[in-house]
């Protein structure tokens, strides 16, 4: 199986089937990270699509120094930084919440409220603290990753993170 | 360690960020504060509670939507924002050259002008009978001195 840097390579050369199967690889964790971050399903898509794009147009110029996941971090939050700066309160759009066959109408609703809540805790933090949560805890990022993907450092990225933390728990204290 | 710089601890020992040594320390440290063992459970029941955040699903054949996208052709440009890169060579150059043109004019001028100033420079010298390149003009003490060790020799 070829590595994302040997895709990456192809697709620099205009093998267009390379780069099919790394946006196969990662759209779904492009798409969860933008989500996450934004709120908004549609903008999330747009978004994901365009991060692929500009990284087919400086395929040329790319280096694997770092992961191919990482660079795909780091593009997806450049471009949320533009969305986060347009829309400084995005709408939160409501998904439906995927009925559990074991909860009844009620849980059901319990748990569509809450992931409500920590939806709208989570769009309420500030945009570094908010990106580092991201791909904290939903991607499972290290710090020194967190860092190379969003240009600090990684005792940024802890600061960054212990922030985001103190202000959900104060935000949702009596859900924790 | 005291509590304060121990719960700054928690975020990084949850993340498992921390050393080895580090890492012993706050484990330790919790297990005898109550205070820090509750700040600690709070934070991990945190992490608990952003896992109930629901996952995205995005609308069907998006990679199909992408790869669409980048196969569709670029759309034909105006000729000027084509042109333009050649252009700004071209202008580059262009001003380079004017540049080099300007210069050796110029210069070639201003020697021009400096070699009529010393000429003139050199007449009015004669004319004022003022040895003015003169390493010993006439009265100096500089004359006088060298007249002395011409005589005491």
């Amino acid at each position: 199986m070829a590595t994302d840097e040997q895709l990456m390579k192809g697709a620099a050369a205009g093998d267009m089937d390379a780069f099919g199967e790394l946006v196969e690889r990662h759209h779904q964790r492009a798409l969860s990270v933008a989500y996450r971050f934004l709120g908004d399903a549609t903008l999330a898509e747009d978004v994901a699509q365009d991060a692929f794009l500009r990284i087919l147009g400086a395929a040329g110029r790319y280096k694997a120094s770092a992961q191919f996941r990482t660079y795909l971090y780091n593009v997806i939050w450049h471009l949320c930084v533009d969305q986060y700066r347009r829309k400084r309160s995005l709408p939160l759009s409501e998904l439906p919440v995927a009925a559990d066959a074991a909860d009844g109408p009620e849980q059901t609703l319990e748990r569509a409220e809450r992931s409500d809540r920590l939806r709208q805790a989570v769009q309420g933090l500030p945009a570094r603290q908010r990106m580092a949560l991201v791909l904290k805890h939903y991607e499972g990022l290290s710090y020194e990753e967190i860092a190379r993907a969003m240009g600090c450092s990684a005792g940024a990225a802890d600061s960054l993170l212990i922030r985001a933390r103190r202000t959900l728990k104060d935000a949702l204290q009596d859900l924790v | 360690m005291r509590c304060r710089r121990i719960q700054r601890k928690l975020s990084p020992y949850l993340d498992c960020e921390l050393s080895p040594r580090a890492t012993e320390a706050v484990r330790r440290h919790v297990e005898t504060c109550a205070a820090c063992r509750r700040a600690l459970e709070e934070t991990s029941a945190l992490s608990g509670l952003l896992d109930a955040m629901e996952e995205m699903t995005p609308r069907p054949f998006f990679v199909r939507r992408v790869m669409a996208a980048a196969e569709a052709p670029v759309p034909a440009q105006p000729v000027v924002t084509r042109l333009k890169p050649a252009l700004s060579r071209i202008a580059a150059v262009l001003v380079t050259a004017v540049g080099l043109w300007l210069g050796a004019t110029l210069g070639g001028s201003l020697r021009a002008e400096q070699a009529v100033d010393d000429a003139f420079a050199d007449e009015l010298a004669l004319d004022l009978e003022v040895a003015a390149l003169s390493a010993t003009p006439p009265g100096s003490l500089a004359e006088v001195y060298l007249d002395l060790v011409a005589e005491s020799e």
